[in-house]
């Protein structure tokens, strides 16, 4: 019997619904930044157009998942135990005495 | 060589972040209809006048003023209204900070005030900041006066706890926006 391995490649993703509640937030805190620091004016309508770019952005990454890829995508070969150097295929008998 | 590109990006964004030195005198040209007047002369020097300068004011967060104030009507029994408020981006409603800050009268005879102010405002309230201030006020229904002002509280943008826990939460918002970029499940 011949037993063949195949290895296959789900797609990747991320959170998109976290990268959605992180993006919100941190679109508020970075336009709550920019009033702070007076670059802009409290009244600014420029706040909502930062917190929705935010989710979009937080949307996007989490759709996309640029992250962590890397690592996978180097070394997709999977995982062989270490042989010990003193191993001895010889000393293993058909009885596994 | 690849690490000094993001990393002079970053500090010249933050340069940009940097509050500029606010003027000593308001030089803003006015923004203010109406023949009323209205002035307050701060302890610190500043003199707030909507009719002479729109802004930018720099007020003390704990200080003094005398201020007064007047309209151009006959002074006869008659309804006023008005107020005075800080604009809020659009969406959120504007601030009155209390009472004082709108007034409705049915039978109001007087054609001015003026007085003492004092106050002692909380020390979360953000420095340097931009605060745009606009009042009005109606006779017989009819608005004859209105304008507005921009003022800043003196002091810088550490003076506030609201920017060192703004920035937090920036950071911890923007680990969020990482993790939630970060690939799971891949090569099985």
């Amino acid at each position: 019997m011949t037993v063949t391995t195949t290895a296959t490649s789900a797609p990747q993703r991320g959170r998109p619904i976290l990268g959605a509640f992180a993006g919100l937030f941190l679109g508020a805190f970075i336009a709550l930044d920019l009033i702070l620091f007076g670059v802009l004016p409290l009244e600014s309508g420029l706040v909502w157009v930062i917190a929705v770019a935010g989710i979009v952005l937080g949307v996007a990454l989490g759709v996309w998942a640029p992250f962590g890829r890397g690592a996978k995508d180097a070394d997709p070969t999977p995982d062989v135990p270490d042989v010990p150097d003193d191993y001895d295929s010889a000393a293993i008998t058909s009885d596994g005495a | 060589m690849r690490r000094i590109f993001p990393l002079t990006l970053t500090v010249v964004g933050l340069g940009l972040l940097l509050p500029t030195t606010a003027s000593a005198q308001a030089t803003d040209p006015p923004n203010a209809t109406g023949a009323c007047t209205a002035t307050a002369a701060l302890d610190n020097g500043t003199v707030i006048d909507p009719y002479v300068s729109s802004g930018v004011y720099e007020v003390p967060i704990s200080g003094s003023a005398s201020y007064s104030g007047s309209v151009p009507e006959v002074e006869t029994p008659r309804p006023i209204n008005g107020k005075v408020e800080i604009l809020t981006p659009p969406g959120i409603p504007n601030i009155s900070i209390d009472d004082d800050w709108t007034w409705d009268e049915p039978d109001a005879t007087g054609l001015g005030e003026s007085g003492e102010v004092s106050w002692d405002l909380p020390s979360v309230l953000p420095r340097g900041v931009q605060i745009t201030v606009e009042g009005s006020h109606a006779e017989n229904g009819t608005v004859v006066c209105e304008g507005s002002v921009t003022i800043e509280f003196e002091g810088g943008p550490f003076d506030s706890p609201l920017t060192p826990i703004s920035l937090v939460g920036t950071a911890l918002a923007g680990a969020g926006v990482f993790v939630a970029g970060l690939a799971k499940g891949g090569v099985k």
